[in-house]
């Protein structure tokens, strides 16, 4: 276990290292020379000059890179153009979209996984043709286009939820839920599709294996052996899921976000990168990268620790 | 005696009449209002740093109005009066010296005390500080003293009548010395000036909270605990937190959602011309960089002024605004809104809100260009500048020309058109008080934003003697001069003048607009 | 029909007998076969716009702003007076073109790739395993929003930002065809007898991947799609003059208090043409796949 853990630790770290790379490089290639969004109307030499020194403009590539990632290890990512700190910017909003995200999986979970469940065990049955549509449906939808409609129904129609917004959970959590409600729908069928089609999937690998028949043999009752390896199955299948779908997710965030004026960390970098805030857009798309590579890390370990086969398999062929 | 003391009894009666009766009729014209309370004013886009000798954007001086007070203000008819000043400013004879009065008995919302020598600090600042935007609007002011404790003087190397009036923004903001010295350039991290009320935090992106100050020298006026600025870029998410009272006040209604707005009977809307306009700037010469030596950039829209006239005689005005803007904004073809006296300066010049379809095909027959020409239209990226450059793209297409849209972020489009990194650029411009202020510095060939890179003798001429002419008359003929050659030449059409719209729930009084489009609620309340 | 073992029947029957063998089992999905026959059909719209489309797509008629659908105009108009119908076929070439492009990028960069990772392993084995890790650690979103920045708005760069979002899950899966296939009897025996690996991917390797490779480009295909619709929306690809299904939605943002419909038709146009999609790289994957059964 040891082994295995640091090899995908050194993975994780080399994959780190190389997106800030990337980060970095990416937004020096954004057009428009940053000296002059920095000092805009000022095209004065002296106060370019200036600007260029404040922000070590002038220094070689490398410099700058380790300069920035130097302090960045540390917490400091710097300050954005309102003078505000870009750290702190980021700490107030991750959690916004972190509670985005839960509400999400949980509304996906909540519906794809009994789905898969029932489908897997009524195979071949109506309620496997009618859950696997459903989850074809769910997966075909545009979601952006899925909370356009929403709101267009029960904000501006209907009047009953609010069309856009965010409200803390410690200032009014009745407030709260009902302004994420639509937004964690709008990502959760999506999310509910493929649960429900990898659950299905793996619910049918299970429930055929040898040792069920032989538990079967034994006499114990239909239902135990079936909820005993939808619970294992829900873990595992959950694990994998999230692990291949984090990117969408994060992308999905960032959309609905736009969509429904929550003021998460999504936001934030379509908002960094269209005002040109270099400073604010590498702390965000460097957090974002590293937040992916750690989550991607828990879950392979996750997974590893529910399916002891895959450790077995990793050792260099 | 008697007589006299019978007398001025009367005229004590009289006069405690007259006093009753206008006390009654000012307390009949304003509602009570309660002390107290959050008004939360909705605002298109974020402010950048809360610093007035940062600060560039139009939405940061909404914010600096309630908690940075200037030496000077405009009132409602736009007439500058003295604010933190006890008075206008004196000039010398050769007007090169500005003897600057100030109030007593203020102080910061630190609670320090509001002197000459916090004023000295302030603009030393302006002009010094490296990343300062305020130093080229002060450029010809050289030093700064402070003379005794409430006077200041202010020395400049020319004649600068415009000074008064950049002190009415936020060249003559003053910021608390201590403040200064405790935070350097990060004095945005914990902006303090006088102010009705005083910064509290601010979360990028999302709002700003200001809250009552309790030091400053006006507060028995200020009745609101707190003003919460929250940023809603989206203009239909903005119109909707509106209505369902989430704000009290929205910054810009869009047109889209004007009907629904105005029907709201819980809701009023504010209206407010302004004395800017909005158009499209041709690059004839910019081919350096603005204020760089000028020559013809060589694009067939900069060599032919026939096909700027076939272009600009295309476009139809009025559609414009019915189909983009629901008809809510004032097309005309000149840089003054109607509402102002240089207004008389077009009187005779010509001016088609419709569009001249024939006359545009004759000038494009005339320029001997090949049909199609590509023009590329720089404008904003927001959902409006989308219709508007798709509506521009299908007027001009029958006449011959490509539009080619290029939607830019506002900050970098305006780098773009001063280096002269652009064909056309649909741009506008928010106004000043005088009428040399939405002209000379775009058609002069010494301006200091002529983008357009336009030179010409007669519009050089004409726009300096404006200047410098005694009479309102004098500087209306020079304008109608110069404007005639502008409108043969174009580097610029102008299109309309804006209207802004802005809603506040009627549960709140006294919130107001002038015509700079500034929203104003430092004395505001919610009714009892 | 009696199982056959699929792996002898590929080596011995030869490719005519398989390919009946699909469309037979293929014909008697009906999701699959009307999933087949939208998909056609959107592709022939997009194929034939000029012709299907009533009016161009930025035909302007300002005095029918907002019209409710009516005989003139089938779906209505929009709020510069335009066709919503011919808008939705016009723009399907848009869609559909991403849709394709983006995946046929994304498979020409990323099979290859796979391939080598899965069948050579060895030291370039982790190095791309690394590499794609590092293209999935930024969320397609941001790296088309910076593409956008860089090298300007348009539908090919939206193209190329869709590929390179579409590309490491393709890697993904082509190494582990490439890894499992390795280990079949046949390719061992040729390797044994002395084959050279070129020859060896080529009729070995490769043809055994394509049933999978099919049903993953029908799938990404969809994806890609809604994709472009994301990024249209957002501004960062199609342009005007030209039209896309997510530029319409964008468009429509404004008025879902008046004209909802605005925004229901371009959306529906896309569900139904991603469902289509889907649809048939399901029923494929069903009948390629002999190992699944239904």
């Amino acid at each position: 276990m040891g082994g295995f853990l640091l090899q995908k630790l050194g993975a994780a770290l080399v994959v780190l290292v190389l997106s800030s790379m990337l980060v970095f490089l990416g937004v020096r290639a954004l057009p428009g020379d940053p000296a002059t969004a920095l000092g805009a109307e000022n095209r004065d030499p002296e106060v370019m000059a200036a600007v260029r020194s404040k922000y070590g403009l002038d220094d070689p590539l490398p410099v700058q890179y380790l300069n920035w990632i130097g302090l960045a290890v540390r917490g400091d990512l710097g300050t954005d153009q309102r003078e505000l700190s870009v750290a702190d910017t980021i700490v107030e909003r991750i959690p916004i979209t972190l509670e985005l995200a839960a509400l999400s999986i949980l509304i996906g979970a909540l519906i794809g996984l009994p789905a898969g469940i029932v489908a897997a065990y009524r195979r071949g049955k109506p309620e496997d043709y009618a859950a696997t549509t459903g989850a074809l449906v769910g997966l075909s939808v545009p979601h952006f286009w899925l909370g356009l409609m929403m709101i267009s129904l029960f904000a501006v129609h209907l009047d009953w939820l609010p069309a856009g917004g965010y409200v803390p959970f410690s200032e009014n959590p009745v407030e709260n839920l009902q302004h994420m409600l639509m937004p964690a729908i709008v990502l959760g069928t999506g999310l509910s599709a493929v649960l429900m089609r990898q659950m299905r999937s793996s619910m049918l690998g299970s429930l055929s294996a040898d040792y069920v028949r032989t538990a079967r043999a034994k006499g114990l009752p239909e239902r135990t052996v079936v909820l005993k390896h939808a619970l294992r199955n829900s873990l595992i299948t959950v694990t994998t899921v999230l692990g291949l779908q984090l990117g969408a997710l994060i992308s999905g965030a960032v959309i609905t976000e736009q969509i429904f004026v929550i003021p998460g960390f999504g936001r934030l970098t379509i908002d960094a990168i269209n005002q040109r805030d270099y400073a604010l857009l590498q702390g965000v798309v460097l957090v974002a990268a590293a937040g992916y590579v750690v989550v991607n890390l828990t879950v392979d370990v996750l997974y590893s620790v529910l399916n002891p086969r895959i450790r077995v398999s990793s050792k260099p062929a | 005696m008697k007589r006299f003391r019978a007398h001025s009894a009367l005229l004590a009666v009289a006069a405690l009449a007259v006093a009753a009766t206008a006390a009654t009729a000012a307390t009949s014209a304003a509602p009570p209002l309660k002390n107290g309370g959050t008004l939360t004013i909705g605002l298109a886009s974020d402010p950048d740093a809360l610093d007035p000798t940062l600060a560039r954007t139009f939405v940061g001086r909404i914010v600096f109005l309630h908690m940075c007070e200037k030496l000077y203000d405009l009132n409602r008819k736009l007439e500058i009066v003295p604010q933190l000043a006890a008075s206008l400013p004196k000039l010398s004879g050769d007007k090169q010296t500005v003897t600057i009065v100030l109030r007593r008995g203020i102080k910061f919302n630190d609670g320090t005390d509001f002197d000459a020598a916090a004023v000295k600090k302030s603009l030393d600042r302006h002009k010094t500080l490296p990343r300062s935007t305020r130093a080229s609007e002060i450029s010809p002011v050289t030093s700064v003293d402070a003379r005794g404790r409430y006077t200041v003087v202010v020395h400049l190397n020319e004649r600068f009548s415009p000074l008064t009036a950049q002190l009415a923004d936020r060249a003559g903001m003053v910021m608390s010395p201590k403040a200064l010295d405790d935070l350097g350039d990060r004095f945005a991290t914990n902006p303090v000036c006088v102010g009705p009320f005083m910064y509290k935090e601010r979360q990028a992106g999302d709002h700003i909270t200001l809250v009552k100050s309790p030091h400053y020298y006006g507060r028995k006026n200020v009745h609101l605990d707190s003003v919460v600025f929250k940023i809603i870029t989206d203009p239909s998410a903005r119109s909707q937190n509106l209505r369902s009272h989430d704000i009290d006040v929205e910054d810009t209604i869009p047109s889209t959602e004007l009907r629904a707005i105005a029907a709201d009977k819980s809701l009023r809307v504010i209206k407010s011309t302004s004395i800017g306009y909005q158009g499209i700037t041709l690059n004839i010469g910019n081919k350096n960089g603005v204020t760089r030596a000028y020559e013809n950039v060589g694009t067939a829209i900069a060599r032919s002024s026939d096909l700027r006239q076939a272009f600009e005689l295309a476009l139809d005005r009025k559609v414009i605004n019915r189909v983009v803007f629901g008809g809510t904004n004032q097309p005309d073809c000149f840089p003054w809104a109607p509402a102002s006296p240089y207004y008389a300066a077009a009187r005779g010049l010509p001016c088609h809100l419709g569009a001249n379809v024939n006359a545009a095909k004759a000038a494009f027959a005339r320029s001997g260009a090949r049909a199609p020409v590509t023009v590329k239209l720089m404008l904003g990226t927001d959902p409006i500048a989308a219709r508007l450059g798709q509506v521009i793209q299908g007027m001009v297409k029958p006449i011959g020309f490509d539009v080619e849209l290029q939607p830019t972020e506002f900050t970098t489009s305006l780098n773009r058109q001063d280096a002269g990194n652009y064909e056309t650029f649909q741009i506008g411009w928010s106004g000043r008080i005088d009428p040399d202020g939405n002209f000379y510095q775009f058609v002069n060939s010494k301006g200091s934003q002529n983008t357009s890179g336009y030179v010409n003798g007669v519009v050089d001429r004409a726009t300096n003697n404006a200047r410098k002419a005694a009479t309102q008359k004098a500087r209306i003929a020079s304008y109608r001069a110069a404007l005639r050659q502008v409108l043969k030449d174009l580097p610029l059409i102008y299109l309309w003048h804006p209207i802004n719209r802005f809603g506040v729930t009627r549960t709140v009084s006294g919130v107001q607009v002038y015509s700079d489009g500034l929203i104003r609620a430092q004395f505001a309340g919610f009714k009892k | 029909m009696s199982a056959i073992d699929p792996a002898v029947s590929i080596e011995l029957t030869g490719r005519a007998r398989r390919r009946r063998l699909v469309r037979k089992r293929f014909l008697r999905r009906p999701f699959a076969v009307a999933g087949l026959v939208v998909a056609v059909t959107f592709v022939l719209v997009a194929i034939f716009a000029p012709i299907v489309a009533p009016y161009a797509a930025d035909a302007s008629d300002y005095s029918q702003i907002l019209a409710k659908p009516s005989a003139e105009h089938l779906l209505g108009t929009d709020e510069l007076g335009r066709d919503v119908f011919s808008r939705i076929v016009w723009g399907s070439r848009a869609s559909i073109l991403a849709g394709v492009f983006a995946t046929l990028l994304a498979m020409a960069i990323a099979v290859p790739i796979g391939l080598v990772a899965g069948y050579y392993r060895g030291w370039i084995d982790p190095v791309i395993a690394r590499l794609s890790d590092v293209m999935l650690a930024f969320p397609f979103l941001i790296v088309a929003v910076g593409l956008a920045a860089i090298l300007g708005p348009s539908l090919r760069n939206a193209t190329i930002a869709l590929a390179l979002g579409a590309a490491p899950a393709l890697i993904r899966i082509s190494r582990g065809e490439a890894l499992s296939l390795r280990e079949e009897d046949y390719v061992r025996a040729a390797i044994a007898n002395g084959a050279s690996d070129v020859r060896i991917l080529r009729r070995h390797v490769l043809p055994n991947m394509l049933s999978t490779l099919i049903v993953q480009a029908t799938v990404t295909i969809p994806a890609a799609i809604i994709g472009e619709a994301v990024l249209s929306f957002l501004g960062l690809g199609v342009q005007s003059p030209d039209t896309s299904w997510g530029v319409m939605l964008s468009d429509a943002k404004d008025y879902l208090g008046e004209a909802p419909r605005l925004a229901f038709f371009p959306g529906m146009a896309i569900f139904l043409c991603s469902l289509s999609f889907n649809l048939l790289g399901d029923g494929l994957r069903d009948v390629l796949d002999p190992r699944t059964t239904r």
